[in-house]
Protein backbone atom coordinates (compact mmCIF):
# COMPACT_ATOMS: atom_id res chain seq x y z
CA UNK A 1 0.00 0.00 0.00
CA UNK A 2 2.79 2.26 0.55
CA UNK A 3 4.43 2.05 -2.66
CA UNK A 4 0.94 2.40 -4.43
CA UNK A 5 0.77 5.94 -2.36
CA UNK A 6 4.43 6.70 -3.52
CA UNK A 7 3.61 6.89 -6.73
CA UNK A 8 1.01 9.44 -6.17
CA UNK A 9 2.70 12.69 -7.20
CA UNK A 10 1.15 16.05 -4.76
CA UNK A 11 -0.10 18.41 -7.20
CA UNK A 12 -0.88 16.37 -10.08
CA UNK A 13 -4.16 14.89 -10.89
CA UNK A 14 -4.19 11.36 -11.46
CA UNK A 15 -6.71 11.36 -13.63
CA UNK A 16 -5.19 13.19 -16.35
CA UNK A 17 -1.60 12.07 -15.65
CA UNK A 18 -3.06 8.47 -16.75
CA UNK A 19 -4.90 10.00 -19.48
CA UNK A 20 -1.40 11.44 -20.63
CA UNK A 21 0.97 8.20 -20.08
CA UNK A 22 -2.32 5.94 -22.37
CA UNK A 23 -1.12 8.62 -25.11
CA UNK A 24 2.77 7.83 -25.15
CA UNK A 25 1.22 3.65 -24.99
CA UNK A 26 3.21 1.96 -28.20
CA UNK A 27 0.61 1.44 -31.18
CA UNK A 28 -1.46 -1.85 -30.05
CA UNK A 29 -2.17 -2.27 -34.07
CA UNK A 30 1.97 -4.10 -33.88
CA UNK A 31 0.70 -6.10 -31.93
CA UNK A 32 -2.70 -7.49 -33.15
CA UNK A 33 -0.08 -8.01 -36.21
CA UNK A 34 2.12 -10.19 -34.39
CA UNK A 35 -0.76 -12.26 -32.79
CA UNK A 36 -2.69 -12.58 -36.11
CA UNK A 37 0.56 -13.29 -37.76
CA UNK A 38 1.19 -16.42 -35.59
CA UNK A 39 -2.08 -17.39 -36.27
CA UNK A 40 -2.05 -17.26 -40.30
CA UNK A 41 1.22 -19.16 -39.61
CA UNK A 42 -0.60 -22.05 -37.67
CA UNK A 43 -3.24 -22.18 -40.95
CA UNK A 44 -0.14 -23.48 -43.19
CA UNK A 45 -0.32 -26.60 -41.60
CA UNK A 46 -3.89 -27.03 -42.88
CA UNK A 47 -1.71 -27.52 -46.14
CA UNK A 48 -0.79 -31.18 -44.52
CA UNK A 49 -4.29 -31.69 -44.39
CA UNK A 50 -5.89 -33.92 -47.61
CA UNK A 51 -7.97 -31.58 -49.88
CA UNK A 52 -8.86 -34.43 -52.24
CA UNK A 53 -12.50 -33.59 -51.96
CA UNK A 54 -12.44 -29.78 -52.54
CA UNK A 55 -11.05 -27.51 -55.24
CA UNK A 56 -9.56 -29.44 -57.87
CA UNK A 57 -7.37 -27.27 -59.90
CA UNK A 58 -7.80 -29.60 -63.21
CA UNK A 59 -11.15 -28.07 -63.82
CA UNK A 60 -10.28 -24.65 -63.99
CA UNK A 61 -6.81 -25.19 -65.48
CA UNK A 62 -9.36 -26.93 -68.54
CA UNK A 63 -11.49 -23.97 -68.54
CA UNK A 64 -8.78 -21.49 -68.76
CA UNK A 65 -6.88 -23.97 -71.51
CA UNK A 66 -9.82 -23.61 -73.75
CA UNK A 67 -9.93 -19.98 -73.28
CA UNK A 68 -6.59 -19.83 -75.07
CA UNK A 69 -7.60 -21.80 -77.65
CA UNK A 70 -10.14 -19.01 -78.63
CA UNK A 71 -6.90 -16.81 -77.89
CA UNK A 72 -4.83 -18.85 -80.22
CA UNK A 73 -7.46 -19.09 -82.96
CA UNK A 74 -7.97 -14.83 -82.66
CA UNK A 75 -4.32 -14.03 -83.03
CA UNK A 76 -3.61 -17.00 -85.84
CA UNK A 77 -3.21 -15.38 -88.90
CA UNK A 78 -3.34 -17.89 -91.83
CA UNK A 79 -0.54 -15.93 -93.88
CA UNK A 80 1.96 -15.17 -91.31
CA UNK A 81 4.40 -18.21 -92.75
CA UNK A 82 7.58 -19.57 -90.54
CA UNK A 83 10.76 -18.16 -91.02
CA UNK A 84 12.92 -19.47 -93.18
CA UNK A 85 16.98 -19.56 -92.42
CA UNK A 86 19.79 -19.99 -94.42
CA UNK A 87 21.32 -23.82 -94.47
CA UNK A 88 24.31 -22.06 -92.33
CA UNK A 89 22.30 -21.34 -89.72
CA UNK A 90 21.66 -25.12 -89.20
CA UNK A 91 22.70 -25.66 -85.37
CA UNK A 92 25.68 -28.24 -85.20
CA UNK A 93 25.48 -30.91 -83.91
CA UNK A 94 21.98 -31.24 -84.43
CA UNK A 95 19.65 -30.88 -81.61
CA UNK A 96 16.94 -33.79 -83.05
CA UNK A 97 13.94 -33.78 -81.17
CA UNK A 98 13.23 -35.83 -78.72
CA UNK A 99 17.14 -37.56 -79.07
CA UNK A 100 18.99 -35.97 -76.53
CA UNK A 101 22.26 -37.79 -77.15
CA UNK A 102 23.58 -37.32 -80.91
CA UNK A 103 24.27 -41.15 -81.14
CA UNK A 104 21.18 -42.10 -80.44
CA UNK A 105 19.94 -40.37 -83.25
CA UNK A 106 19.18 -43.24 -86.65
CA UNK A 107 21.29 -42.65 -89.54
CA UNK A 108 19.35 -42.07 -92.65
CA UNK A 109 19.61 -41.14 -96.37
CA UNK A 110 17.01 -38.42 -97.01
CA UNK A 111 16.75 -39.48 -100.54
CA UNK A 112 15.88 -42.64 -100.07
CA UNK A 113 13.95 -42.44 -96.44
CA UNK B 1 -14.58 17.83 -17.51
CA UNK B 2 -15.35 17.59 -20.73
CA UNK B 3 -13.96 20.96 -21.15
CA UNK B 4 -10.63 20.05 -20.90
CA UNK B 5 -7.75 21.40 -23.41
CA UNK B 6 -6.62 17.62 -23.50
CA UNK B 7 -7.21 15.05 -26.35
CA UNK B 8 -6.88 11.26 -26.29
CA UNK B 9 -5.52 10.82 -29.21
CA UNK B 10 -1.97 9.32 -29.23
CA UNK B 11 0.89 11.53 -29.35
CA UNK B 12 3.66 9.37 -30.73
CA UNK B 13 1.12 8.62 -34.23
CA UNK B 14 3.44 6.48 -36.25
CA UNK B 15 0.01 4.92 -37.62
CA UNK B 16 -1.22 7.90 -39.62
CA UNK B 17 0.63 7.76 -42.58
CA UNK B 18 -0.04 5.39 -45.08
CA UNK B 19 3.37 3.40 -46.24
CA UNK B 20 1.78 1.02 -49.32
CA UNK B 21 -1.32 2.31 -50.68
CA UNK B 22 -4.04 -0.65 -50.68
CA UNK B 23 -3.67 -1.02 -54.71
CA UNK B 24 0.31 -1.52 -54.11
CA UNK B 25 -0.37 -4.21 -51.83
CA UNK B 26 -3.16 -6.13 -53.65
CA UNK B 27 -1.27 -6.12 -57.01
CA UNK B 28 2.16 -7.06 -54.93
CA UNK B 29 0.69 -10.21 -53.00
CA UNK B 30 -1.17 -11.24 -56.29
CA UNK B 31 2.14 -11.03 -58.10
CA UNK B 32 3.25 -12.70 -55.39
CA UNK B 33 1.54 -16.21 -56.19
CA UNK B 34 1.44 -15.96 -60.19
CA UNK B 35 5.31 -15.13 -59.83
CA UNK B 36 5.59 -18.45 -58.04
CA UNK B 37 3.14 -20.55 -59.92
CA UNK B 38 5.04 -19.07 -63.26
CA UNK B 39 8.73 -20.05 -61.89
CA UNK B 40 7.49 -23.83 -60.65
CA UNK B 41 5.46 -24.61 -63.79
CA UNK B 42 8.16 -22.59 -65.84
CA UNK B 43 10.44 -25.56 -64.31
CA UNK B 44 8.57 -28.63 -65.23
CA UNK B 45 8.74 -26.81 -68.95
CA UNK B 46 12.56 -26.41 -68.89
CA UNK B 47 12.79 -30.28 -67.33
CA UNK B 48 11.29 -31.18 -70.87
CA UNK B 49 14.34 -29.74 -73.06
CA UNK B 50 17.15 -28.68 -70.72
CA UNK B 51 18.82 -25.94 -71.86
CA UNK B 52 21.41 -26.79 -69.74
CA UNK B 53 23.30 -29.67 -68.23
CA UNK B 54 20.42 -30.04 -65.18
CA UNK B 55 17.21 -30.63 -64.23
CA UNK B 56 15.07 -29.00 -61.76
CA UNK B 57 14.03 -31.22 -58.98
CA UNK B 58 10.23 -32.64 -58.93
CA UNK B 59 10.00 -31.20 -55.40
CA UNK B 60 10.00 -28.26 -56.68
CA UNK B 61 8.36 -28.11 -60.20
CA UNK B 62 4.91 -27.61 -60.48
CA UNK B 63 2.57 -29.72 -63.47
CA UNK B 64 4.18 -33.09 -63.28
CA UNK B 65 4.90 -33.24 -66.87
CA UNK B 66 5.49 -31.10 -69.83
CA UNK B 67 1.61 -31.10 -70.79
CA UNK B 68 0.60 -30.40 -66.60
CA UNK B 69 2.98 -27.76 -66.61
CA UNK B 70 1.91 -25.94 -69.55
CA UNK B 71 -1.43 -25.83 -68.70
CA UNK B 72 -0.42 -24.09 -65.17
CA UNK B 73 2.36 -22.15 -67.29
CA UNK B 74 -0.55 -20.63 -69.80
CA UNK B 75 -3.26 -19.98 -67.04
CA UNK B 76 -0.95 -18.27 -64.31
CA UNK B 77 0.01 -16.22 -67.14
CA UNK B 78 -3.06 -14.45 -67.45
CA UNK B 79 -2.77 -13.36 -63.63
CA UNK B 80 1.07 -12.04 -64.12
CA UNK B 81 0.10 -10.50 -67.47
CA UNK B 82 -3.36 -8.43 -66.23
CA UNK B 83 -1.94 -7.88 -62.80
CA UNK B 84 1.40 -6.81 -64.08
CA UNK B 85 -0.20 -4.51 -66.67
CA UNK B 86 -2.82 -2.88 -63.79
CA UNK B 87 0.64 -2.60 -61.49
CA UNK B 88 2.17 -0.43 -64.42
CA UNK B 89 -0.45 1.68 -65.66
CA UNK B 90 -1.22 2.48 -62.03
CA UNK B 91 2.45 3.07 -61.33
CA UNK B 92 2.58 5.34 -64.41
CA UNK B 93 -0.59 7.19 -63.62
CA UNK B 94 -0.67 7.84 -60.03
CA UNK B 95 3.16 9.05 -60.74
CA UNK B 96 4.04 6.40 -58.02
CA UNK B 97 6.83 4.99 -60.62
CA UNK B 98 8.29 8.46 -60.55
CA UNK B 99 7.68 9.50 -56.84
CA UNK B 100 9.21 6.35 -55.46
CA UNK B 101 12.28 4.99 -58.54
CA UNK B 102 13.97 8.15 -59.18
CA UNK B 103 16.52 9.10 -59.43
CA UNK B 104 18.53 6.52 -59.37
CA UNK B 105 22.64 7.56 -59.35
CA UNK B 106 25.94 5.40 -59.30
CA UNK B 107 27.27 7.37 -56.15
CA UNK B 108 23.89 6.67 -54.24
CA UNK B 109 23.57 3.18 -55.05
CA UNK B 110 27.91 2.65 -53.96
CA UNK B 111 26.97 4.58 -50.93
CA UNK B 112 23.50 3.03 -50.14
CA UNK B 113 25.56 -0.70 -50.70
CA UNK B 114 28.33 -0.14 -49.11
CA UNK B 115 25.78 1.08 -45.60
CA UNK B 116 23.60 -1.90 -46.20
CA UNK B 117 27.22 -4.60 -46.11
CA UNK B 118 27.87 -2.54 -43.10
CA UNK B 119 24.90 -2.32 -41.66
CA UNK B 120 24.17 1.40 -41.39
CA UNK B 121 21.53 1.52 -43.73
CA UNK B 122 18.31 3.52 -42.10
CA UNK B 123 14.85 2.05 -42.68
CA UNK B 124 13.31 4.81 -40.47
CA UNK B 125 11.06 6.19 -43.30
CA UNK B 126 9.52 3.48 -45.23
CA UNK B 127 7.94 5.39 -47.45
CA UNK B 128 11.40 6.53 -49.36
CA UNK B 129 12.91 3.85 -50.74
CA UNK B 130 17.48 3.61 -50.57
CA UNK B 131 19.36 3.66 -53.71
CA UNK B 132 19.93 0.32 -53.96
CA UNK B 133 15.78 -0.34 -53.61
CA UNK B 134 15.32 2.18 -56.20
CA UNK B 135 17.82 0.23 -58.30
CA UNK B 136 16.16 -3.46 -57.63
CA UNK B 137 13.30 -2.54 -57.90
CA UNK B 138 13.40 -0.63 -61.06
CA UNK B 139 15.22 -3.24 -62.81
CA UNK B 140 12.57 -6.58 -61.40
CA UNK B 141 10.28 -4.00 -63.76
CA UNK B 142 12.28 -4.33 -66.74
CA UNK B 143 12.89 -8.02 -66.35
CA UNK B 144 9.31 -8.92 -65.59
CA UNK B 145 8.58 -6.97 -68.79
CA UNK B 146 11.37 -8.65 -71.08
CA UNK B 147 10.38 -12.11 -69.44
CA UNK B 148 6.61 -11.63 -70.46
CA UNK B 149 7.95 -10.58 -73.87
CA UNK B 150 10.56 -13.22 -74.42
CA UNK B 151 7.84 -15.90 -73.03
CA UNK B 152 5.50 -14.85 -76.05
CA UNK B 153 8.17 -15.22 -78.21
CA UNK B 154 8.81 -18.39 -77.63
CA UNK B 155 5.28 -19.26 -77.05
CA UNK B 156 4.13 -17.69 -80.48
CA UNK B 157 7.31 -18.09 -82.88
CA UNK B 158 5.38 -17.76 -86.40
CA UNK B 159 2.43 -15.45 -85.47
CA UNK B 160 4.68 -13.32 -83.32
CA UNK B 161 7.90 -13.98 -85.72
CA UNK B 162 8.74 -10.17 -85.60
CA UNK B 163 9.11 -10.08 -81.46
CA UNK B 164 11.00 -13.43 -81.71
CA UNK B 165 13.55 -11.97 -84.16
CA UNK B 166 13.88 -8.91 -81.83
CA UNK B 167 15.38 -11.83 -79.13
CA UNK B 168 17.45 -12.65 -81.60
CA UNK B 169 15.39 -15.89 -82.85
CA UNK B 170 13.88 -19.07 -81.09
CA UNK B 171 16.90 -20.62 -79.43
CA UNK B 172 18.41 -16.96 -78.11
CA UNK B 173 14.51 -16.33 -77.12
CA UNK B 174 14.79 -19.14 -74.42
CA UNK B 175 17.91 -18.25 -73.18
CA UNK B 176 16.67 -14.74 -72.69
CA UNK B 177 13.81 -16.14 -70.68
CA UNK B 178 15.81 -18.53 -68.73
CA UNK B 179 18.06 -15.67 -67.41
CA UNK B 180 15.11 -13.19 -66.79
CA UNK B 181 13.79 -16.14 -64.68
CA UNK B 182 17.27 -16.31 -62.62
CA UNK B 183 17.56 -12.68 -62.35
CA UNK B 184 13.67 -12.52 -60.66
CA UNK B 185 14.75 -16.32 -58.45
CA UNK B 186 17.87 -14.29 -57.37
CA UNK B 187 16.32 -11.04 -56.74
CA UNK B 188 13.50 -12.65 -54.50
CA UNK B 189 15.94 -14.51 -52.03
CA UNK B 190 17.18 -11.10 -51.26
CA UNK B 191 13.34 -9.43 -51.19
CA UNK B 192 12.66 -11.76 -48.97
CA UNK B 193 15.34 -11.71 -46.83
CA UNK B 194 15.48 -8.20 -46.17
CA UNK B 195 11.59 -8.08 -45.77
CA UNK B 196 12.67 -10.77 -42.82
CA UNK B 197 15.33 -8.28 -41.45
CA UNK B 198 12.77 -5.53 -41.22
CA UNK B 199 9.49 -7.29 -40.74
CA UNK B 200 8.00 -3.54 -39.98
CA UNK B 201 8.41 -3.24 -43.68
CA UNK B 202 6.29 -6.38 -44.35
CA UNK B 203 3.89 -5.31 -42.29
CA UNK B 204 3.41 -2.26 -43.99
CA UNK B 205 3.20 -4.00 -47.54
CA UNK B 206 0.08 -6.61 -45.76
CA UNK B 207 -1.56 -3.73 -43.48
CA UNK B 208 -0.22 -0.44 -45.29
CA UNK B 209 1.31 1.10 -42.07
Amino acid sequence: MGRLRSLLIPGVDKKLLVRDAAKLMPDLARRRFITGGASLGALTLLTGCDVSDSFSAEGMLKQISKFNDGVQAAIFNPNALAPTFPESAITKPFPFNAYYELDDAPDINGKDW
Amino acid sequence: MSSLAVSDQPTASNSVKVIQPAWVRTVHWINAVATILMIMSGWQIYNASPLFDFRFSPNVTLGGWLGGALLWHFAAMWLLMVNGLVYLILGFATGRFRKKLLPITPAGVIADTKAALTGKLSHDDLTRYNYVQKLLYAGIIVVGVLIVLSGLSIWKPVQLQYLTALFGGYDVARYVHFICMAAICAFLVVHVALALLVPKSLRAMIIGR
